[in-house]
């Protein structure tokens, strides 16, 4: 960096410095008057209050001699000139004008005192006193005025006068105008103060300068101090900027070179520098840089680089390269030719790659090189370009030269660069011969002519044929005719170069042409003769026309009529080809035919082409299996044919073999467009489609009947209700299917059909195959043809279920009647109950009185107590019918009710004869119900005897079932007091004789019975419906004659496990040991197996008499004791026990027996341990039984 | 001598109950119904009342209850030929009200004798 470039700004420095202040310059005299105009402004303050004061005072002073107004007015004057001009002042002080504008500003003041003298001169002139002492007045007061005036204004050079000589000089005037001594001698002392006044105003003038001029230097003095110290700091500061500059400079040229590293390695150029320096022996390469690009580019690393590398380097260069190499550097180094060769290295590798390396040397003053660098750069890529294109080029010069035609290029000018082996060869001409010599020294004129204005015409953008014709001129003066193609060539910015241009040799054409015309033009010849003769035979034939031209009109009436006929058809006719060619088609009167085409676009084509493509096959098959197989017509089948409007149109035709006729020769198509009809077929199908899919997802009962009774169509639900399939249909008859109640309806109903009316609503019944009525309601209507009946129509519906409701209905509100009877009964029996208790109180007491009164055996005696057995039945009776209104002492604990009716089983089946068998089964789900116990026994008890007895003499089933169930709203309605929830509910069936239905209602009744009189007190029933009811229950009866019944009690359930309280209440006597029982039925055995086990025993079962004493007689077992049943086959119960006790003597027995018993005396005597135990039992009763024997057995024993 | 109100709209039954006590050796007053019989008791003193509970005038448990407020020392004994309420539901009912024993009707002499002595020694 050069030093002194770089600090050249403070050279300059000086330039900008303020000037300095010399004495008697220019610059002093504008700051001399600027200063003087300066002081004139600043002094002007007291000017004007001066001037205020002494005009006041004067015009004070003269009101007493001089007119008010002319005062006044001259007043107003002075204040207005004096507010200008402080106006002006107020001004110059805002403005605080540079020196130069201070010369006008002066002026303007100037003119400001100068219109001021006026003003006050004007006094003078105008309304000046005539008496003397107020004129000295005025003169004094003007004196005084100069004077101030003079002090004031003396800064500037007779600036004062500009007040003073309008002032005094009207003021001398006047008194040298009175004349009189003592006028003028006052104008001659106004004269001479004037004149002293301009001394002293030149004198002050010349201090106040003096004083200027001294300032002005001082200040001059104090510019040039600052201007230098100025011009230090600004050089310190130039000095800091330039330190900082070159820091810059120097990050820059830092940064410069990282840039140029990355620039190098961007560019992918290695480089490499070389210095030199002299030694004794010649030049030596001193020192040897490569950038780590270079390395890379030969693929070494760094320090990879071979050591003989930098040494001769030349070793790497490719042998082919290395002359060339070497002669370069040479030439660069010793003659400066500049050094850029391209050439191949060894790589790492030791492959060659293609690089182009430039240099440049730098020599000293001798001119010998100190050092060089220079830049390496990987071209194997553009080099492997370059060979290709070379190769490319190469080709397509092979093209050029060796095509047959001939091919040439010019300038735009026509001057030919270019010729082709081909074009030589057209020309007889060698390509030095043609070469930069104008196309048109080889053409025709004509065909120069032409290539040029051709030429013209491309570049400026005609469009030309692109295939002309030229004549070329052979060497030999042939002219060469060519089919020419031209093409403009152009450069990279689209700029016309050249004009290329092929050439085809058409001489051969040409010749061919000239013939054809030749022979053209003799067949023209021929035709001209030929016309001649033909002329005379048209004559000829002429008159023959007109003769057939009359036959034509027979033939053209014929066919107009035949035309006529075929165009009114709607049908379309053709004739076809055998191979589908419309040869022919039918006119139609509008032009087109049904197809939409015209004649003339369908003639001649394929007729298969209108035809819709999966039509064609069959139409195909037809064709050549049927029509052409054999003269006639054949039908063809439906097939869909185009429209010219696109649509498909479904046509049916014939074709008529007419191969063998002599005028048609072909197949006649006849063909209709149906498809409307199709169409109104396929609605019609659809149509019925979906009213056979409504008749057969109904499930009405649908049915159409011919009049005479045979079935014409039935729908599915008909078929499923009646139980019939389609086949059987045929064979049957409409009375075959309608219940014989109704045929005389149906009869009836037929000939109200006959007669043409339908009937609504009606009521009749099927009968399905299986013998199932089957109600329906429905309607009937006929179906008529010219008035006669064709078919009765039927639509019935099934009222089967309907039916079945109405009957539970009118079931389930008798029954309802039936408990509203039985409560109001109960009302009744409680009423009556009462009295009765009253009646028989008094007839019991003193019945029971007189008794006592009479001695017993008498006849009284036996009489009375007749009335008391007869009143004692009256109270039971009366006992029972209160439990039926409202049963008595009840105690209502938590029972398990599966567990009351084991008990009631157990005591049923004890009396039961053998032919009655007892199932029971308990819903072990089923839990309490609050109940007294003893009512519930009651209750089964009751139902379970009046089961028996209707078993009676017959073989029967008694079933008792407790099932928990859930009772709906609509059930609980039907049977009070009944209400949504869960019950416990019991049912005892028996099938036995059942219930006649006329008798159902009435059973629940009081003192109604069916009984012989003696076997029931009619209560049985009432009591067991009296106690459900009480126990917020209901009972429904379900009989059928023959079948038997069933009895359903439902029983509110009881939530939560309690301990029941028959377990609680009763103690049963409890005990321990092994005993064997022994009875005929196993189920008797099991449920006294069970009894025992609840006692506290280990029973052991035994079925059959002989069988238990088989067991005693094996010694092995061991029994504690024996129960067992007397009416046993073979050996009854007390031929046991005697069997048993020559065995045991003290075995304790039990014998059990439904009929009353007298044990045998040998059982008996000396011995209690034997008892009799008559059934039915409780297991309470047996419990006592057994724990009696045992203890009898125990006394017994010594 | 126990004195003892017979109180019943049915003349017979009063009348037997009458015989059977006097026979027993009670001193026997009787009332037609529960008005008449706290009218006679003004008069009257008794040890124990026999009361019937469904009467026209003045029904039993309402006479109970009264005679529970007045006559804090006399015993009484309920009994009834049940009805459409039930024999039991009213006799216990009457026992909660102030009765000291409940007899059904209908009874023998002896029962009534018992039901008496009962009530006497509650």
């Amino acid at each position: 960096m050069d030093t002194h470039g770089s600090i050249t700004p403070l050279s300059r420095a000086p330039e900008t410095f303020p000037p300095q202040r010399e004495p008697h310059s220019a610059e002093k005299t504008i700051y001399l008057e600027a200063e003087l105009t300066r002081l004139l402004y600043s002094q002007s303050q007291t000017t004007f209050l001066a001037t205020l004061v002494n005009a006041s005072i004067l015009a004070v002073v003269l009101q007493a001699v001089l007119p008010a107004t002319k005062l006044l007015a001259w007043f107003i004057m002075i204040i207005a000139i004096t507010g200008a001009r402080f106006a002006l002042v107020r001004r110059h002080q805002r403005l605080a004008p540079t020196e130069t504008q201070e010369g006008y500003w002066r002026t303007l003041y100037l003119l400001g005192t100068a219109s001021n003298g006026v003003a006050w001169g004007s006094l003078c002139l105008f309304v000046f006193p005539s008496d003397l002492s107020h004129q000295v007045f005025i003169a004094f007061v003007f004196g005084g005025m100069g004077a101030g005036a003079a002090t004031v204004l003396s800064s500037v050079p007779f600036a004062p006068l500009t007040f003073l000589v309008p002032t005094l000089a009207p003021l001398a005037i006047q008194f040298f105008l009175q004349g009189g001594s003592l006028g003028t001698e006052m104008g001659a002392m106004i004269l001479i103060f004037f004149g002293s006044i301009v001394l002293i105003m030149r004198h002050i003038h010349t201090t106040v300068v003096e004083t200027l001029e001294l300032r002005f230097t001082q200040l001059g003095l104090l510019d040039r101090l600052a201007t230098q110290t100025t011009d230090l700091e600004k050089t310190n500061a130039r000095l800091q900027i330039e330190v900082t500059t070159r820091t810059q400079t120097e990050q820059a040229l830092q940064e410069s070179l990282a840039r140029f590293d990355l620039a190098m390695q961007g560019t992918g150029e290695g480089i490499w520098e070389v210095r030199f320096a002299p030694d004794s022996k010649g030049r030596v390469l001193q020192e040897v840089y490569y950038s780590p690009l270079f390395l890379q580019l030969l693929g070494y690393q760094e320090h990879e680089l071979p050591q003989t590398f930098g040494q001769d380097w030349l070793t790497w260069v490719h042998p082919e390269d290395l002359e060339r190499v070497r002669t370069a550097m040479i030439n660069h180094l010793v003659q400066h030719v500049p050094y850029a060769e391209a050439l191949r290295m060894r790589g790492k590798d030791g492959n060659y790659r293609w690089f182009s390396a430039r240099g440049q040397a730098q020599w000293d003053k001798e001119g010998r090189p100190i050092r060089m660098a220079g830049s390496l750069r990987d071209i194997s890529r553009r080099k492997r370009l370059e060979d290709s294109l070379q190769t490319s080029e190469a080709r397509y010069r092979e093209l050029f030269e060796n095509a047959n035609d001939g091919i040439a290029t010019f300038t735009r000018d026509g001057v030919l660069t270019s010729i082709n082996r081909g074009l030589e060869h057209m020309l007889g001409r060698s390509r030095e011969e043609m070469l930069g010599r104008h196309h048109g020294e080889f053409v025709t004129a004509a065909s120069s002519a032409l290539a040029s204005e051709r030429t013209r015409r491309a570049i400026v953008g005609d469009n030309l044929p692109s295939l002309f014709e030229l004549e070329l001129l052979h060497k030999q003066g042939i002219v060469v005719p060519v089919e020419a193609r031209a093409r403009l060539m152009r450069d990279q910015n689209g700029a016309v170069t050249g004009v290329q241009i092929v050439a085809r040799d058409i001489t051969d054409r040409k010749r061919a042409e000239a013939e054809l015309r030749k022979a053209h033009e003799e067949l023209e010849q021929r035709v001209q003769e030929r016309t001649a003769e033909l002329h005379l035979a048209n004559q000829q034939l002429a008159a023959e026309v007109v003769e057939r031209q009359q036959a034509e009109e027979t033939i053209k009436k014929n066919e107009e009529r035949f035309r006529a006929l075929v165009e009114s058809s709607t049908d379309v006719v053709m004739i076809l080809d055998t191979d589908y060619t419309i040869r022919y088609r039918s006119p139609t009167s509008s032009g087109r035919g049904i197809h939409g085409y015209t004649v003339d676009t369908l003639v001649g084509r394929n007729a298969l082409e209108l035809v819709h493509p999966d039509d064609r096959q069959k139409l195909r098959e037809v064709f050549f299996t049927e029509v052409l197989a054999r003269p006639g017509v054949t039908q063809l089948p439906t097939f869909r044919a185009l429209h010219s409007d696109g649509s498909w149109r479904i046509m049916e035709g014939t074709n008529n073999n007419l191969l063998d006729h002599p005028v048609i020769a072909g197949i006649v198509y006849t063909g209709r467009d149906i498809t409307q009809r199709k169409e109104a077929e396929v609605a019609l199908q659809e149509s019925e489609a979906r009213y056979r899919t409504l008749i057969e997802s109904t499930y009405d009962l649908i049915q159409s009947v011919s009049p005479d009774g045979r079935f014409l169509f039935v729908n599915a639900a008909w078929l499923n209700t009646l139980g019939y399939t389609q086949e059987e249909l045929s064979h049957l008859h409409l009375f075959d299917v309608i219940h014989p109640d109704f045929h005389d309806h149906c009869q009836h109903i037929l000939s109200t059909v006959i007669a043409g009316e339908s009937l609504r609503n009606i009521q009749a019944a099927f009968v399905a195959k299986d013998g199932t009525a089957v109600p329906v309601e429905g309607n009937v209507t006929g179906r008529y043809v010219d008035g006669k009946l064709v078919a009765t129509q039927g639509f019935f519906r099934n009222i089967t279920e309907r039916l079945q409701v109405e009957k539970e209905k009118q079931a389930l509100q008798a029954q309802l009647a039936q408990a509203q009877k039985l409560q109001s009964l109960g009302t009744l029996a409680g009423g009556i109950a009462h009295d009765f208790n009253n009646l028989l109180t008094p007839i019991i007491g003193f019945s029971e009185l007189l008794k006592r009164t009479v001695a017993p055996g008498t006849v009284a005696r036996n009489n009375l107590e007749e009335v008391l057995k007869a009143s004692h039945r009256a109270k039971k009776l009366v006992q029972q019918m209160l439990a039926f209104s409202r049963p008595g002492p009840q105690t209502r604990v938590p029972v398990v009710l599966n567990e009351v009716v084991k008990e009631c089983t157990m005591l049923l089946r004890a009396g039961l004869p053998s032919m009655i068998e007892i199932r029971s089964s308990l819903d072990p789900t089923s839990g309490l119900v609050l109940a007294d116990p003893n009512q519930l026994h009651q209750i089964i008890m009751n139902l379970g005897i009046n089961a028996l007895q209707a078993m009676e003499g017959q073989e029967g089933i008694l079933e008792i079932s407790v099932q928990r169930v859930d009772v709906a709203d609509a059930f609980a309605a039907l049977h009070p007091p009944l209400t949504l929830g869960s019950y416990e509910k019991l049912v005892v069936r028996d099938n036995g004789e059942g219930i006649p239905p006329e008798l159902q209602a009435r059973i629940f009744d009081p003192f109604f019975t069916t009984k012989p009189i003696g076997k029931g007190s009619g209560l049985g029933l009432s009591v067991v419906h009296g106690i459900v009811t009480n126990h917020g229950g209901a009972i429904c009866v379900d009989s059928k004659p023959d079948k038997g019944t069933a009895f359903e009690i439902y029983l509110p359930h009881l939530e939560g496990i309690v301990k029941p309280a028959t377990e609680e209440n009763r103690t049963f006597a409890r005990g321990r040991g092994r005993i064997l029982i022994v009875d005929d039925e196993q189920a008797v055995l099991l449920l006294m197996q069970q009894v025992l086990e609840e006692l506290g025993y280990e029973a052991i079962p035994c079925i059959g008499s002989q069988e238990a004493l088989a067991l005693f007689l094996q010694t092995s077992h061991r029994f504690d004791a024996l129960v067992t049943d007397q009416m046993m086959p073979n050996l009854k119960g007390t031929e046991l026990a005697q069997a048993v006790r020559s065995l045991h003597p003290e075995l304790p027995i039990i014998i059990c027996s439904g009929s009353d018993l007298v044990l045998p005396e040998d059982l008996t005597q000396g011995r209690e341990n034997t008892i009799y135990v008559k059934k039915p039992f409780t297991t309470e009763k047996l419990g006592q039984a057994l724990q009696d024997v045992f203890q009898q057995g125990k006394k017994g024993q010594p | 001598m126990t004195r003892i109100l017979v109180i019943d709209d049915e003349t017979p039954v009063r009348a037997v109950i009458r015989q059977t006590l006097e026979e027993a050796g009670y001193e026997v007053n009787e009332a037609a119904d529960g008005e008449e019989g706290l009218a006679a008791l003004q008069t009257t003193p008794a040890d124990l009342i026999i009361t019937d509970i469904f009467m026209p005038i003045k029904e039993g448990i309402e006479t109970i209850r009264t005679v529970r407020k007045q006559f804090l020392h006399v015993k009484l004994l309920a009994i009834s030929g049940g009805g459409t309420r039930g024999m039991t539901e009213v006799l216990s009912a009457a026992q909660q009200f102030g009765a000291h024993h409940a007899l059904v009707k209908p009874f023998t002499p002896d029962e009534l004798l018992a039901a008496v002595a009962a009530a006497l020694a509650a």
